[in-house]
């Protein structure tokens, strides 16, 4: 019996557990694109990295027209590139601020909790504490599951499929990174 | 484990099925993709008639009729009210502008990777789409007859309209046939024509019974003197004519005009102006822009709070239930002042002269401290004025008297500045003045109102203002 009353208990487990990791699956917006392959942004990029989104906020541009958002990600590992420091601020384009929302069709936002693995290179417009931008826009992001998988997506590419890893095992996406990244150096 | 222990060959067929029916479950959920708020709330237009005006230069030939037929493949979905009307041709540029105004236009865009961007604003709080732009990045070839060297643009538009309706892109292996897959390359157009999921999609957003796809065309029978910024139909006053084939009938339609009221619309820095939206109409929402480069308000008669000084140009836009928008501009409508100096102002042969025009138009509104100001720092003019006016100088020894501790600080202060709040004042009485004298006098007035700002700011930044 009590056998019996633990197999449906363990199978809505894992059920459940199906259900939680589909459900993970990160939203995807819009835009269309011509897409980068893994070796080209690696190439493209001053700074890839992997951490976690701690912090994000919305603000309005100086002219008041435009909002962009500042996320802050811890870092876990710095894939290419030299930091000393232990986060970085990155600024893209879109958000919500003082109730009015602006969604960018090709930027994928930080959210916060979010394991990413980021292709940089830093802000054009010159600022005080240094910013860096997302190489690509969503193509430079991924998102990171708990089972270690990397996807990206809320972008429309240029039939690039073949040459891009739209879903991949973090490990793999790491060497094929280091693999151009050393080719390059 | 305890499972795998009592039958593994059972518990693996179990997980199997479990998988293949959740696989399904999912395949089904993600047949399309709806774009959402912050909160979780569906990113959608409130209306079903949604205009854009068109903006071919820089684009291949054909592109107006590419980009019309896009936008009536989403208005054909059947079981979907949206509608995409096609609200003529414009040269706006303005992608990206939160005016209410959707345009498509082609043109450079920055990130060089971009084939096709779209920026859409929304309320955060309910998700209702506010405005949309669409531009094609012309750093690509584009042609509208799927030539394979080319990016169609009718395909890329529907793909793009698609994100206007609020779906978002797929990218599972089985959605490859679908407009919104999120791959495309150069010379398909398979993107033109929707797939049963993309039809799915715009109808959960579009296709609830409170809505019906109309048939009717719509006659303006008469016309408003108000900026109207949609050609979609309007009506301005009582009477439109509609008909549909066969019938024709006459209907009223609810009174709209835009108009509003600020209060205070002068004043000094920070300025806190109450707007009173006197608009009528069937009103879906309001777009304020107070002139001064801060956010659009959404409220129904927000208080604004001015920071910087200066004119500044009111404009609300009100967009009705239909989509129609009207809109009411007040150039130069709120003056900003700083609190300032005035003192130093009389430094010129001008500056007298625009005092005496002021006394002279408005005697009996001259306060104390334009007298007192002309009595410290240029007596003969003022001796000549008193000359002109013995009435004048009895009021003026009773005001320099009454305020003996001014003209204290005024002396400790070299003479050259007075106390905040009388500098308020004097810049109100010229403010009142400026509201009733005529053009050339509000124009003088305005130059010494300018300069004792600019003064203010060198004495601010530490500079001598003498």
């Amino acid at each position: 019996m009590k056998l019996n009353k633990q197999k449906p208990m363990q199978r809505l487990v894992l059920i459940l557990a199906i259900v939680f990791f589909t459900a993970c699956i990160p939203c995807r917006s819009s835009a269309m694109m011509a897409t980068l392959s893994t070796e080209n942004i690696t190439k493209a990029s001053d700074v890839i990295i992997t951490g976690d989104v701690i912090n994000s906020k919305s603000f309005w541009s100086a002219d008041k027209k435009f909002i962009y958002t500042l996320a802050t990600v811890a870092l876990r590992e710095v894939i290419k590139g030299r930091l000393l420091q232990d986060s970085l601020t990155i600024v893209y384009e879109g958000g919500e601020v003082d109730g009015i929302g602006l969604k960018v069709s090709d930027v994928a936002p930080l959210t916060m909790g979010e394991t990413v693995l980021l292709f940089l290179f830093p802000e054009k417009i010159t600022t005080p504490a240094m910013r860096y931008t997302i190489v690509g826009k969503a193509q430079g992001k991924y998102s990171i599951d708990k089972n270690g998988m990397a996807r990206k997506g809320g972008y429309t590419g240029e039939d690039g499929k073949p040459a891009i890893d739209h879903s991949i095992p973090l490990h793999s996406l790491l060497d094929e990174i280091n693999k151009y990244d050393s080719g390059q150096r | 484990m305890t499972l795998a222990k009592d039958n593994p060959l059972r518990s693996l067929i179990l997980y199997i099925i479990t998988a293949i029916l959740l696989n399904l479950f999912y395949t089904h959920a993600n047949a399309y993709s709806i774009d959402r708020t912050s909160t979780g709330k569906e990113i959608k237009w409130w209306t079903v008639n949604v205009p854009y005006a068109i903006n071919t230069a820089g684009g291949p030939d054909g592109s107006l009729l590419a980009t019309q037929t896009a936008m009536q493949t989403w208005t054909d979905v059947p079981g979907s009210a949206l509608n995409f009307l096609f609200d003529g041709a414009t040269p706006s540029t303005a992608w990206g502008a939160n005016d209410g105004s959707n345009i498509v236009c082609f043109g450079l865009i920055d990130e060089q990777s971009v084939l096709a961007e779209t920026l859409t604003w929304y309320n955060a709080d309910t998700g209702e789409m506010l405005d949309s732009d669409l531009k094609f990045n012309t750093e690509y070839s584009w042609s509208t007859d799927g030539s394979a060297e080319y990016f169609d643009v009718q395909n890329v538009a529907t793909h793009e309209f698609g994100h206007s309706a609020g779906l978002a892109d797929l990218y599972a292996d089985s959605d490859a046939e679908k407009t919104m897959y999120g791959y495309s390359s150069k010379g398909e157009t398979k993107q033109r024509t929707l797939d049963q999921d993309d039809i799915n999609g715009v109808i959960s957003l579009y296709g609830n019974g409170d809505i019906t796809t109309s048939t009717t065309t719509t006659t303006i029978v008469t016309t408003t003197t108000t900026r109207i910024t949609s050609t979609i139909p309007v009506y301005p006053t009582t009477t439109v004519t509609t008909s549909t084939p066969g019938t024709s009938t006459t209907s009223s339609i609810p009174y709209r005009e835009v108009a509003f009221t600020g209060e205070p619309v002068s004043g000094y820095l920070p300025l806190e102006v109450t707007f009173t939206n006197l608009s009528q109409g069937d009103i879906k929402y309001q777009l304020w822009d107070f002139g001064d480069g801060s956010t659009i308000s959404v409220d129904q008669s927000p208080t604004h709070t001015y920071t910087k000084r200066g004119t500044f140009t009111v404009t609300l836009t009100v967009v009705f239930t239909d989509g129609t928008t009207l809109e009411e501009t007040k150039k130069d409508y709120i003056s900003v002042l700083y609190q300032c100096l005035f003192a130093s102002y009389l430094n010129s042969q001008q500056d007298i002269d625009v005092l005496r025009k002021l006394r002279n138009s408005f005697l009996d509104n001259i306060s104390w401290l334009n007298l007192f100001a002309l009595y410290y720092k240029h007596t003969s003019e003022v001796s000549s004025i008193l000359k002109e006016h013995p009435e004048l100088q009895d009021e003026l020894r009773r005001l320099v008297s009454d305020n003996k501790q001014v003209l204290e600080e005024l002396i400790i202060l070299g003479k050259t500045t007075l106390r905040a709040d009388g500098l308020e004042e004097i810049v109100s009485f010229l403010m009142q003045l400026r509201e009733r004298g005529n053009a050339s006098l509000q124009y003088d007035v305005d130059s010494v109102i300018r300069r004792i700002e600019d003064r203010y700011l060198l004495y601010k930044l530490g500079v001598s203002v003498n």
